[in-house]
């Protein structure tokens, strides 16, 4: 199997020269912002081909272990407890993109929990607000920042 | 409606038909519009009697194929009472094919604006006195729109819903959406929480128009501001227009609220006689969430539906970006009303 160039470099190879050969040819604008967003498509598809399993990886564990410890810190009748048995035994155990997907949105979901239990407690609030800002962050760097085909 | 082939003749027999006196009019120059990502959109000229005339249709995409659904005959409406009872600056509308039956789909005809849109006006403009005047004249536009009387508006729009009923209805668009996704959206909850710790003071409902952003605002060949494309006009809380244009200016620079906002509020004030404790960054913070998020509800379900295969096509593809590009802004709004907690400077 080829390995290199990546998956990532191929797509991004595809988007520039649609970005740069193709678009600045086309005439009609509906056209041209067609080309664009084609371009801007690919761009996000080679980023979360670089680096989405890796950073659903991390956002999963450190979800995981700052739900634990705010956990620790709440009463046995907190719903964040069941959120959590739930959380271990929804995890999948298989391997692979489907699974890792799978586990992500059950982190989300617990995310979730931990937010509705922190509203009281300040210092896990904002533990849990670094995680929220760190996914939307994230979240904006797959698509390359926040300009739109056709609005800017 | 984009084929430049046929629509100048089925402009002409619509023409004919809406206004005899129209018969032997022609028309020319017709030309499908790009950026609209919702209706298509086509501009065209109208040669009557040796006169010139420029109009633009706005029409209706193929069911399921536009970005936001909205209704023409609502439009139309709303147009033609804004035209007769208001200071609020609109164009005025001309004919309406409702059932789109010469048209090939609903479809209304409106004035061409003569001018640029205010993102060409103000390109590359960086001199502060200019920035800041068109921040005060953006104020007085849409404070215009938020004076017209509720009388005045198309029964569509006639509501006798409090403001608690209304702001409630919209956070139960947010608590709905976190509550249906399969596998919770931590970002939709954590804004439900600040949003509940911020409820902000109820001001009057007004006419809002619903899409106030940087592309919607014409500038005049008289220096006068017109708003395009009401097809999203409701009777709403007035903030929402200021938060949407907030987060619409996170995508479309410049972003005249955002530079100097405590100036643009002490102008819209002044203009409306809202209270401070109303009218604040913080306030507006709070709207750019509330008064955006039916739209991205109505974005995510075409986003679900394009990842089960039910729609296709270039722009389902692209709505993740634009999506995206309100996340950020909704969390970078939730930030700003935590950061008024704590310093009452930004009141």
């Amino acid at each position: 199997m080829i390995i290199d160039p990546s998956p990532g470099t191929l797509i991004r190879t595809v988007s520039k020269e649609l970005r740069t050969t193709l678009a600045p040819a086309v005439v009609d604008p509906g056209l041209k912002s067609l080309v664009l967003m084609m371009s801007a498509v690919l761009e996000t598809a080679a980023v979360r081909a670089d680096h989405e399993t890796t950073w659903m990886v991390e956002e999963i564990h450190e979800i995981e272990q700052v739900a634990r410890d705010l956990a620790t810190s709440c009463a046995p009748e907190s719903p964040l407890h069941a959120s959590l048995d739930a959380y271990e035994v929804g995890i999948p155990s298989a391997v692979g993109a489907a699974a890792e997907r799978a586990a992500y949105a059950q982190a989300g979901t617990l995310l979730s929990a931990a937010i509705d239990a922190a509203q009281n407690d300040s210092d896990h609030f904002a533990r849990l607000e670094r995680l929220v800002q760190e996914r939307v962050e994230r979240e904006a760097a797959v698509v390359g920042g926040v300009a739109l085909v056709g609005r800017s | 409606m984009l084929d430049p082939q046929v629509m100048p003749e089925r402009l002409e027999r619509f023409l004919a038909r809406e206004d005899a006196s129209l018969a032997a009019a022609r028309v020319v120059d017709y030309n499908p519009l790009a950026g609209g990502y919702s209706r298509l959109m086509a501009s065209f000229t109208i040669e009557h009697k040796g006169e010139r005339s420029r109009y633009v249709l706005r029409g209706d995409p193929p069911p399921g194929q536009g970005l936001l659904v909205s209704d023409r005959r609502d439009e139309w409406n709303l147009l033609r009472a804004l035209e007769s009872a208001s200071n609020a600056p609109a164009p005025r509308a001309r004919w309406f094919d409702a059932e789109g039956t010469e048209l090939g789909t609903p479809a209304l005809v409106i004035d061409w604006l003569e001018g640029r849109s205010l993102v060409e006006s103000l390109h590359g403009v960086s001199d502060d006195s200019v920035l800041g005047a068109a921040t005060d004249k953006l104020a007085d536009v849409i404070a215009a729109v938020h004076a017209t009387d509720p009388q005045a508006l198309p029964a569509h729009l006639r509501s006798s819903v409090t403001w608690e009923q209304y702001v409630d209805g919209r956070v139960a668009i947010l608590e709905t959406l976190d509550d249906s996704l399969a596998g919770s959206d931590p970002l939709l909850r954590y804004l439900r929480v600040q949003l509940g710790r911020h409820r902000p003071p109820p001001v009057p409902l007004t006419l809002i128009h619903g899409d106030f952003q940087i592309p919607n605002v014409i500038v005049g060949t008289d220096e006068t501001w017109s708003l395009v494309d009401w097809e999203r006009a409701r009777v709403g809380d007035p903030r929402e227009d200021i938060g949407t244009w907030r987060l619409a200016a996170a995508a479309t620079p410049p972003d005249l609220v955002g530079r100097d906002e405590l100036r643009f509020c002490a102008r819209y004030r002044e203009r409306t006689g809202l209270s401070e404790s109303a009218f604040n960054p913080a306030t507006i913070a709070f709207f750019t969430v509330l008064g955006t998020i039916d739209g991205y509800r109505d974005m995510l379900a075409k986003v679900e539906a394009y990842g089960r295969g039910d729609i296709d096509g270039m722009m389902s593809a692209y709505l993740p970006n634009i999506l995206t590009l309100m996340r950020t802004t909704y969390y970078a709004a939730a930030r700003r009303l935590t950061a008024a907690d704590s310093n009452g400077a930004s009141r």
